[in-house]
């Protein structure tokens, strides 16, 4: 699923659980600061697929997934929902917007 | 062989303030947040036939999920850790009266037992 916002520059992308209150604080940040962001429900999925792009991160991250999981310009991922990390991830701890 | 009732989220509810009080845990005052942890555990619990943990993708079966079905296997070290469970639905009563608002918190089950 795709939401439209500001920061065409970044490449967003959330791996979430439907099902996990913290991947929706993680939608709603984005949310809240318009950038524009593409969210995967993994439990949403078929099993297979699922699976595969499990690996695939866990082969280009080398991190334990903690849902949700925020990658940013396919070149750095951010495991687990907290604030302040997205913040100074996305650039945004100073200006306010990205 | 008797078909599985499900569950609905007033089902969830009972059952989270029952484990709580069962265990002198506190469930976390924000409503918003135990709402959705709420819809979770339920739309498992009918999808899975228990209450597979709504914050950790696993196999979805019984046997091997058995540490992660709510109340997880890691939530008194984590609530001695951290001050409450991984999904912070259940806290601790001394992080309860600080007020504060649970955070994310590091995955403490081992990896190997997450399908692969």
């Amino acid at each position: 699923m795709h939401e439209d916002g500001a920061s065409a520059d970044l490449k967003l992308r959330l791996y979430a659980l439907s099902t996990c209150a913290f991947c929706r604080r993680a939608i709603e940040f984005l949310k809240s600061h318009g950038l524009a962001f593409e969210y995967i429900y993994l439990d949403k999925i078929d099993v297979e697929v699922k699976r595969a792009l499990k690996a695939e991160l866990k082969e280009q991250y080398q991190n334990l997934p903690v849902f949700p999981v925020l990658t940013i310009s396919d070149k750095q991922a951010i495991s687990g929902f907290r604030e302040g990390e997205y913040l100074k991830a996305l650039g945004l701890d100073s200006q306010g917007t990205a | 062989m008797a078909e599985q009732r499900s569950k609905s989220t007033e089902d969830t509810t009972r059952f989270v303030e029952m484990v709580a009080g069962h265990n002198g845990w506190e469930v976390n005052p924000d409503k918003a947040f135990v709402g959705h942890l709420v819809d979770g555990l339920t739309e498992n619990y009918n999808r899975y036939g228990f209450y597979l943990c709504p914050c950790r993708d696993s196999w979805g079966e019984r046997t091997k999920d058995r540490d992660i079905t709510c109340p997880c296997s890691y939530i008194v070290a984590d609530q001695q850790e951290y001050g409450h469970c991984f999904c912070g639905l259940f806290l601790s009563s001394e992080f309860a009266k600080r007020g504060e608002a649970p955070q994310q918190i590091p995955e403490r089950r081992p990896e190997d037992l997450y399908p692969h």
